[in-house]
């Protein structure tokens, strides 16, 4: 049998068999456009997700950039310059009390200005993380603080030149320290 | 007919089988207003032509007015189906002849397809296999009878038919395998032969 007799054979089945398949045809073909359809509803949503994503994580960088201090990054340098330390005394506002005596254990509190960026810092004395002194160093980096807890590190620099007659004096000890970028 | 019915919503198949029955002409119209579109895409994908799908469509729309009456269809679109697919295939033969090797042995072939008793004979058989296959159809899982239905009665591409059930190319595929081997095998018990 040729396939074209075979064709003309087919012609001939019995009509309930083509009543059965053309209705069976309208469901499938309704079933596959709402497939179709769900297919490109979850298409678009993918890509809102990844939009949304990519959005709140831009967000999330540009706050880090902008107004916060990455773990383990130094303080943000907003000339772009954080190569040396302040030399003018002028940069340093120390307000309120003898910032050179912690004997009263109490909370000792600095603004600072480095490149341009003010800088707050509080330190509670007999608390995590501690501050090392270099004093071989004077006039340049003397301080640097790492907050564990919240995984902050802040370099502060500083000068300690005593017959200068500079402001700030670190004490000895271990403090909590609280930093904030302004 | 009412004058909504002409420009707005389709008529019903009882309705559009009394237009016929009444042997009045919009019947076809009618027809074709609610099945054109349907009719056209069957035909496309035997003769995969606009125009001789066309001059296909005129045939049949002219075929079923001569049917009914004395017909009365209970399913309107697979009478119009079963109509169609015959003329389609019948213009397939025809466009397919006539780009044969026009040498004396076509001829003689063709005198001896046209001999006395030739097209009875082969539509009877047609017939009696139309008859043996449907059998085998009515044997087999609704799947796979829709398969064969959508392959050989409606000749869909294979990928149509993959998108429809929602499954890939080559499963379709297997599937046509498994069936042309089960007919084949049915047939020949049934002493035919495919």
């Amino acid at each position: 049998m040729t396939g074209m007799e075979f064709t003309y054979a087919v012609g001939y089945v019995d009509m309930s068999l083509v009543e059965e398949h053309l209705v069976e045809r309208d469901r499938l073909q309704r079933a596959a456009r709402v497939r179709r359809t769900v297919r490109r509803i979850s298409s678009v949503a993918a890509c809102l997700v990844v939009l949304l994503a990519v959005v709140i994580l831009a967000r999330i960088l540009s706050n880090d950039i902008a107004g916060g201090i990455a773990p383990g990054d130094p303080p943000p340098d907003q000339s772009g310059d954080n190569s040396s330390p302040p030399t003018d005394p002028s940069d340093w506002n120390v307000p309120g009390g003898d910032p050179g005596d912690d004997s009263s254990g109490t909370a000792f509190s600095f603004t600072f200005t480095i490149s341009g960026a003010s800088y707050s810092v509080t330190l509670y004395p007999d608390m995590s993380p501690t501050i090392s002194v270099d004093s071989e160093n004077i006039g340049e980096l003397v301080g640097s603080v790492t907050l564990k807890d919240t995984a902050l590190t802040c370099e502060i620099y500083t000068l300690t030149n005593d017959s200068d007659g500079l402001a700030l004096k670190l004490p000895s000890g271990e403090y909590a320290l609280a930093v904030r970028g302004k | 007919m009412t004058a909504q019915k002409r420009h707005g919503a389709l008529a019903s198949d009882e309705e559009i089988i009394e237009l016929y029955w009444n042997r009045d002409e919009s019947a076809i119209g009618e027809t074709d207003r609610k099945y054109g579109k349907y009719l056209l895409s069957v035909a496309h994908n035997i003769l995969c032509d606009k125009q001789d799908c066309e001059e296909c469509l005129n045939d049949s729309y002219l075929g079923v007015w001569r049917a009914i009456p004395p017909e009365r269809p209970r399913v309107l679109r697979a009478f119009l189906t079963v109509i169609l697919r015959r003329n389609a295939i019948n213009k397939y033969n025809y466009l397919t002849a006539k780009r044969r090797v026009p040498s004396a042995l076509t001829e003689s072939l063709e005198e001896l397809d046209g001999s006395i008793g030739s097209d009875e004979r082969n539509e009877e058989r047609a017939k009696h296999l139309g008859g043996l296959i449907s059998d085998y159809l009515r044997s087999v899982s609704k799947r796979r009878r829709y398969i064969f239905m959508s392959r050989y009665y409606l000749s869909e591409p294979i990928e149509s038919i993959a998108r429809e059930l929602g499954v890939s190319r080559s499963t379709v595929d297997k599937e046509l395998s498994a069936i042309r081997t089960e007919l084949r095998a049915y047939l020949e018990r049934e002493g035919s032969e495919i």
